[in-house]
């Protein structure tokens, strides 16, 4: 082999620059070496300038028909191209993957960003749910506080109520002691006025006057207000009717009288009434229904002062009156 | 062909002085590569600028001789020389640029993995939310 490239060598050497060698190894390694690097998947990543492509391409292409200093100068100028190329891609390759990482990197702060949302919502919910179970707390102790203040004002009430009907019962025992007293006194006071009547019946006597014996009433034979006579009244009307029936034939005046207070026309009504009630009372007794006249003076005729009470007792009344005079 | 060796002879004796000679004349009449020169001059130039001084030392070491000897020989007028030398120079400037951007973006995404690798951790991991 040596003494063929030793000629090979002179050949080339001496000879022609068109004269092609029949193999050279820089050449088809770096003719290699470019289909790999041409043919490589990210190529297109990584664009390369198609004049220095162009460039090498017609390096490489040139090597054969070269000398082999040129050849050797063709060969490290295409290898360092290629080399170059590389570098180029690999760093085309590293941008992308740059790129990918900056991205990542962007995704990763706004997972954590999420997250954390998600963290403060739940943080929240939980705040949330704690209030609420602190104002459920709060509302059962209110609750619980309400009761027991019922309680204790049932327990109050209670000693309240028990004060109030002692109270109560105090008061009735004290209504009812007043009662008694009323009754007590109603019951002297009735009798001291049923004694006051039969003393005034018993004490009937019958007066001159110019209009004739005049027999006078007084108000006790009426409950105030009333033109009724009094029940007691009623049966003890016996002395007026004897005391007419001395006066046979005679004409007889029954005239009420009252004193000056209240509407005159009441006054008048009631003086007529109650003199109805005497005459009725007199004719039930079997007294002459027809000698008995009755009307009413309302109060205009007064026989005492009406400033006081006695003396608008006294002119309270109702006068039998028997015409003696005609 | 009869007379064939001798013409041979005589044709390849003077076919081979007449490419000799325009070897010589051709590398002799080489321009000045001006246009290389301003290459590998920039090429080094963005070479160090992307750091290559420290992320490619070697590289640009090897550019920076290239170009340094690709001005000598156009100092000594080896223009031919000067050429290969200064496109050499240009593309060692220039992987040297490359290897120094590749090396940065390679720490920055290193940095970048960490970082991401870290925050996972520092914000997702803790805390887990059902």
């Amino acid at each position: 082999m040596r003494p063929y490239w030793l000629s090979f060598g002179l050949l080339i050497a001496l000879g022609a620059c068109a004269s092609a060698p029949k193999r050279d190894l820089d050449f088809e390694r770096l003719q290699a070496d470019w289909r790999v690097l041409d043919s490589r998947e990210d190529r297109a990543r990584a664009p390369l300038e198609a004049a220095r492509v162009d460039d090498t391409l017609a390096s490489i292409q040139a090597m054969p028909k070269s000398e082999r200093e040129q050849r050797k100068h063709l060969a490290d100028l295409v290898e360092l191209r290629i080399a170059n190329f590389s570098a180029s891609v690999a760093a085309a390759m590293d941008r992308e993957r740059m790129l990918a990482l900056e991205n990542e990197h962007k995704a990763i702060l706004l997972e954590a960003s999420r997250r954390d949302a998600e963290l403060s919502r739940l943080d929240a919910e939980k705040l949330r749910v704690q209030s609420l179970a602190r104002a459920e707390e709060a509302e059962r102790l209110a609750e619980q506080a309400l009761v027991e203040r019922e309680r204790t004002a049932a327990v109050e009430v209670d000693a309240d109520l028990a004060r109030q009907e002692a109270d109560a019962a105090r008061r009735l025992a004290a209504a009812r002691g007043r009662e008694a007293d009323l009754a007590r006194q109603e019951a002297q006071l009735a009798s001291a006025q049923a004694n006051s009547l039969q003393q005034q019946m018993a004490a009937l006597r019958p007066v001159r006057t110019e209009r004739g014996q005049v027999l006078t009433l007084g108000d006790v034979f009426f409950a105030g207000g009333q033109a009724d006579l009094k029940a007691e009244a009623r049966g003890n009307l016996k002395p007026v009717l004897d005391f007419i029936d001395r006066y046979p034939g005679q004409k007889v005046f029954i005239e009420g009288h009252t004193d000056d207070r209240g509407a005159d026309a009441n006054n008048l009504a009631l003086s007529e009434r109650r003199a109805s009630s005497v005459r009725d009372a007199l004719v039930a007794l079997g007294a002459d229904n027809g000698r008995l006249q009755a009307r009413g003076r309302g109060e205009a005729v007064p026989i005492a002062d009406n400033a006081t009470a006695d003396g608008r007792a006294r002119n309270r009344r109702v006068e039998v009156i028997v015409d003696t005079a005609n | 062909m009869p007379d064939a060796t001798p013409v041979y002879d005589t044709v390849s004796r003077s076919t081979l002085s007449a490419l000799l000679i325009l070897t010589l004349v051709g590398c002799a009449s080489t321009p000045v590569p001006s246009v290389e020169l301003t290459r590998a001059r920039e090429a080094v130039e963005r070479a160090q600028s992307e750091g290559a001084a420290d992320f490619a030392p070697v590289d640009y070491r090897m550019a920076r001789d290239a170009l340094d000897r690709g001005r000598a020989q156009i100092e000594s007028r080896d223009n031919s020389a000067a050429q290969e030398s200064l496109q050499l120079a240009q593309a060692r400037g220039e992987l040297a640029a490359a290897k120094s951007v590749g090396a940065r973006l390679r720490a920055d995404v290193a940095t970048k993995e960490a970082e991401n690798q870290r925050l996972r951790r520092e914000l997702l991991s803790e805390g887990q939310v059902p």
